[in-house]
């Protein structure tokens, strides 16, 4: 059955202009947005979990444990793992447990170190030499180009020579070139937000130089910072390792993850669980640092991913 | 007649690019606005518009000619309380409404980042009425203050930055491009939205544009520019009814006209060419490369820019 269209089956609709301007959309800050991103993301947040769980393993363990990193027992020498020393004990009867969780105390804390050391030179460099521009620009970013042409690990091993071995000597050894990547990008994200328009409405509204570095520019430079952080801290971790594997680490008693890898290395054939542990731990350090840090980009800077 | 508010005389702004590079994205540009009044600024893409617009207020130093904000000198040394009066009575509205808002700033922040370099505000609470009170005469409201600018469309964002151009209330503004980058019906909103601020808090604007029937709409003289010249200057009524630089032609024969049996007697002008670059310009006009009518005349230097009727400059040797 056909139906007749009349005039009187039709109302006008009224728009609202309030209404139109209605936001649905539930109140969330850009850091927000990036946090709810970062949730859905499981293995950055299964890794993050991991992180925290092996620092505080490596705060505590050390304490709580019957036995002292550096305490020999030469009656117990490479024993193999049993319910009193729980990953065996070394060359010298130290408890491996111990010493590993210790050494993985002393890796995280020479990765932070350097990569705190890093994030204040390099941004206070990058955002300078953005800033000034011109002619302070091109001989700071030749300065950079020289430290970079001279390989980093001639460097730290000449600091490791002239300076006392120990992890204040490691972390100023890779400090002195480790902020360079940082001042780079720091440096590239400011040039590329200087002349957005936002910043040329504070200048027109009269905003100083300083208040537009501090509320304009840092502001949207900050996740660019903490994504590189968090790449650097298990660099500095490997070149650590690295440094004390090829022997110019820190010296015994005192253990890294490297040491204890390059000890167990010597006793492979006899003592595999030496090597094992340790090497277990700085990989699922590396690991978790890394897939961290690329949920962390993928969450708060979308725009670089794939 | 109202007095003259800003007055630009053989304006130059020229940038090096390498040792014997020079861009001259404007070249010798004189023109002046009245209080109340808009101008419009047309022409095509690199004609040096959007630079014109920023050497006026300041945001590049001029290289050669004079700038006067009723009586200030603004590309010239100035005090203190002169850079302080010039940034309260010179505002600008700009073009990308996506990157001309700090994305990590609350509105409330945004808008109020005049109010508090100015000291504009008592305390806190007026503050905060303050901004209210712009978020609701740019047709936003109250609840949108504590949002970031990334959770608004196109053209909301762009009256968030009308809100912060009109924050420290200003006399003149400059809107570089200020509906180019919306949808056609946002375009209409915020075109009107400046005509009735500008009829409640007597703006004067310099309103650049490339889409000539919305500048017609919204200004009382339009200025066409090409290659940093400005080539014609009259009534909005006159420049529509009588083209008389060929450039002006061509530009108006390309508006498309909504009655179709009309649209279809329409004749259009087409350039041939294209714009020659503003590297290394020749000396002589700089319209010859593509004018249909050049002759010998024109090559002799760039032609001045004179009145022919009353209010109805043109920068042609044939015309004159």
């Amino acid at each position: 059955m056909q139906e007749k269209i009349t005039q009187d089956m039709f109302v006008p609709v009224r728009s609202d202009a309030h209404k139109q301007e209605y936001i649905a959309r539930k109140h969330h800050s850009a850091f927000h947005d990036g946090w709810i991103r970062l949730r859905k993301n499981k293995a950055a947040v299964v890794c993050a979990v991991l992180i925290v769980v092996i620092t505080v393993m490596s705060i505590i363990v050390p304490y709580t444990s019957p036995y002292a990193y550096y305490e020999t027992d030469y009656k117990h020498k490479m024993n193999a793992p049993s319910s009193e020393h729980i990953f065996g004990t070394d060359l010298f009867g130290r408890d491996q447990w111990t010493r590993v969780w210790y050494g993985t105390r002393i890796s995280l804390l020479i990765g932070l170190a350097a990569a705190l050391i890093n994030l204040v030179i390099g941004v206070f460099y990058g955002a300078i030499s953005a800033i000034a521009g011109g002619k302070v620009d091109a001989v700071m970013q030749r300065i950079i180009e020289v430290l970079v042409g001279i390989p980093s690990l001639i460097i730290v091993i000449l600091f490791m020579m002239v300076l006392p071995p120990g992890v204040g000597t490691i972390v100023a050894a890779m400090a002195v070139t480790g902020w360079v990547n940082m001042a780079r990008l720091v440096r590239a994200q400011i040039l590329k937000l200087k002349n957005q328009e936002f910043v040329l409405a504070a200048q027109l509204l009269g905003t100083s130089r300083w208040k537009t570095i501090l509320r304009h520019l840092i502001p949207n430079t900050i996740s660019v910072i903490v994504i590189q952080v968090m790449f650097a801290i298990p660099s500095a971790i490997f070149t650590e390792a690295f440094l004390s594997f090829i022997g110019v680490g820190l010296a015994e008693p005192k253990a890294s993850l490297g040491v204890l890898i390059n000890n167990g290395y010597k006793a492979l054939r006899s003592a595999p669980f030496l090597l094992i542990y340790p090497a277990i731990a700085i990989v699922l350090i590396m690991v978790c640092f890394s897939i961290v840090g690329d949920g962390l980009r993928d969450a708060f800077d979308p725009r670089m991913k794939r | 007649m109202a007095e003259e508010i800003l007055k630009v005389e053989n304006l130059a702004r020229h940038f090096t690019l390498g040792k014997k590079q020079v861009l001259k994205a404007v070249d010798g540009v004189s023109f002046s606005i009245k209080r109340g009044e808009t101008l419009g600024l047309v022409g095509e893409s690199g004609c040096g518009k959007s630079t014109l617009g920023r050497t006026v207020i300041g945001l590049y130093p001029p290289t050669a000619g004079k700038i006067t904000f009723d009586g200030i000198d603004v590309g010239g040394k100035k005090t203190s309380a002169q850079r302080d009066e010039l940034s309260r009575r010179m505002q600008m509205i700009f073009q990308d409404p996506y990157t001309s808002l700090n994305p990590r700033m609350k509105v409330l922040d945004i808008i109020a980042e005049g109010i508090d370099n100015h000291h504009l505000a008592a305390n806190r609470a007026e503050r905060t009425r303050m901004v209210v009170e712009l978020l609701r005469s740019v047709g936003l409201d109250e609840e949108h203050a504590n949002r970031y600018p990334h959770e608004f469309s196109g053209g909301q964002r762009q009256r968030v930055g009308i809100a912060r151009a009109l924050s420290v209330n200003p006399d003149f503004i400059i809107a570089d491009e200020p509906i180019s980058a919306l949808d056609v019906s946002i375009q209409a909103q915020v075109v009107n939205l400046l005509k009735s601020l500008q009829k409640k808090r007597n703006l004067t604007y310099l309103f650049i544009a490339h889409d000539l029937s919305m500048v017609k709409y919204i200004s009382d003289r339009i200025g066409v520019m090409y290659l940093g010249n400005l080539v014609e200057l009259a009534d909005s009524d006159e420049l529509f009814a009588h083209p008389l630089h060929p450039y002006t032609q061509a530009l108006l024969s390309a508006i498309p006209l909504p009655d179709p049996r009309a649209e279809r007697g329409r004749s259009r002008i087409v350039l041939e060419g294209s714009v020659s670059s503003p590297i290394n310009l020749p000396d002589c006009c700089r319209f010859c490369s593509r004018c249909q009518s050049k002759g010998k005349e024109c090559e002799k230097g760039i032609p001045p820019l004179v009145e022919v009727r009353p209010g109805h400059f043109v920068a042609c040797c044939h015309v004159v």
